[in-house]
């Protein structure tokens, strides 16, 4: 074996050129030693590979999460030939919307002193106000929103009449 | 001799490849996937309601008008289904052609209107008055769904 070697080293020192076949030749010497075990050990080791692989798998499946879950909330706009519907009793609920430039709105319910501080507020008193006599699910929830409020703070107070259980939402004119 | 055990022992071992070959169909089929839902509905950074109460669509048949802000409170883009419109007018005029064909066909339309959060509200509602006079009746607001927030 050592002869061997020693004849290899030789060779790679004479011949510049062929050098890389000789290499090649070196480098399979140490599998000839430990022939038993070499067999098993030249197949290509494709455990990282997989491992990557399931990882880019997992990741793309729960990258297509990210994509954001979208509902709708219903509505229903009053209908040209409605007009034979029965006299509301009471006035519908009006919702004031007021701009402050880019922040939350300024909400205020017409006729009423008390003024919600957020959404939250709003959506609970609206379900208060349809337990007092004379309103029900069907008294009209009408949103007045300024001009140029963002669309965002509309939809916010129209889930919050949805969320008190109101049938009847509309959108008020200019 | 040696060269011969050499290529014997290179062929021992599990075959990966074909499974190799099916994990990488599978996720080029999930990238292509993924794409295709997004591009097929409008991104529209829809609003987020506090509490949402946005549930699943529930109707006969669905228009979905999709209304893309700028950025500045404007509109960028509009869509009526598939088709872009170019203005109001154009997009008035698509409805008004949806609304009778689907009239001819006898079905009732709902309209699923996806408008980006931060467009003014003027430029929304003059959408819904032209869907109320075109005669439709079920207008749905499509908003982000609680389950996605945190």
């Amino acid at each position: 074996m050592v002869t061997d070697g020693k004849a290899k080293m030789a060779g790679e020192q004479t011949h510049g050129p062929a050098g890389k076949a000789r290499d090649e030749s070196t480098v399979a010497t140490p599998r000839k030693r430990r022939r038993p075990a070499a067999g098993a050990r030249l197949t290509l080791n494709l455990v990282p590979m997989i491992d990557i692989v399931f990882l880019l798998l997992i990741f793309f499946l729960v990258g297509t999460r990210f994509i954001t879950a979208e509902g709708v909330l219903p509505g229903r706009l009053p209908h040209q030939d409605a007009q034979q519907m029965l006299p509301v009793p009471v006035p519908p609920i009006q919702i004031d919307l007021a701009s402050t430039n880019g922040d939350a709105p300024e909400i205020t319910i017409a006729g009423r002193t008390a003024t919600p501080a957020n959404f939250e507020q709003l959506a609970t008193m609206l379900a208060q106000i349809q337990r007092e006599p004379g309103y029900d699910d069907q008294t009209p929830v009408v949103l007045q929103a300024d001009e140029e409020l963002a669309w965002d703070h509309v939809v916010n107070a129209y889930n919050a009449a949805v969320r008190a259980k109101y049938k009847n939402i509309i959108f008020g004119a200019e | 001799m040696t060269p011969r055990r050499e290529r014997t022992g290179r062929q021992v071992g599990f075959n990966m490849t074909p499974m190799i070959d099916v994990v990488f169909l599978l996720i080029i089929f999930f990238m292509i996937v993924s794409q295709v839902v997004t591009s097929e509905a409008e991104l529209v950074q829809l609003p987020r309601p506090t509490k949402s109460q946005a549930g699943e669509f529930r109707g006969p048949r669905k228009l979905t008008i999709s209304m893309v802000g700028d950025g500045q409170g404007g509109v960028a883009r509009r869509k009526v289904g598939p088709s872009v419109a170019r203005d109001e007018e154009e997009l008035a005029s698509m409805l008004v052609e949806t609304h009778r064909v689907a009239r001819e066909r006898g079905e009732r339309l709902h309209v699923v209107l996806r408008a980006d959060r931060n467009i003014e509200f003027r430029h929304v509602r003059g959408v819904i008055g032209m869907i109320s006079d075109v005669g439709l009746e079920f207008v749905d607001i499509a908003a982000e769904a609680e389950s996605t927030r945190d």
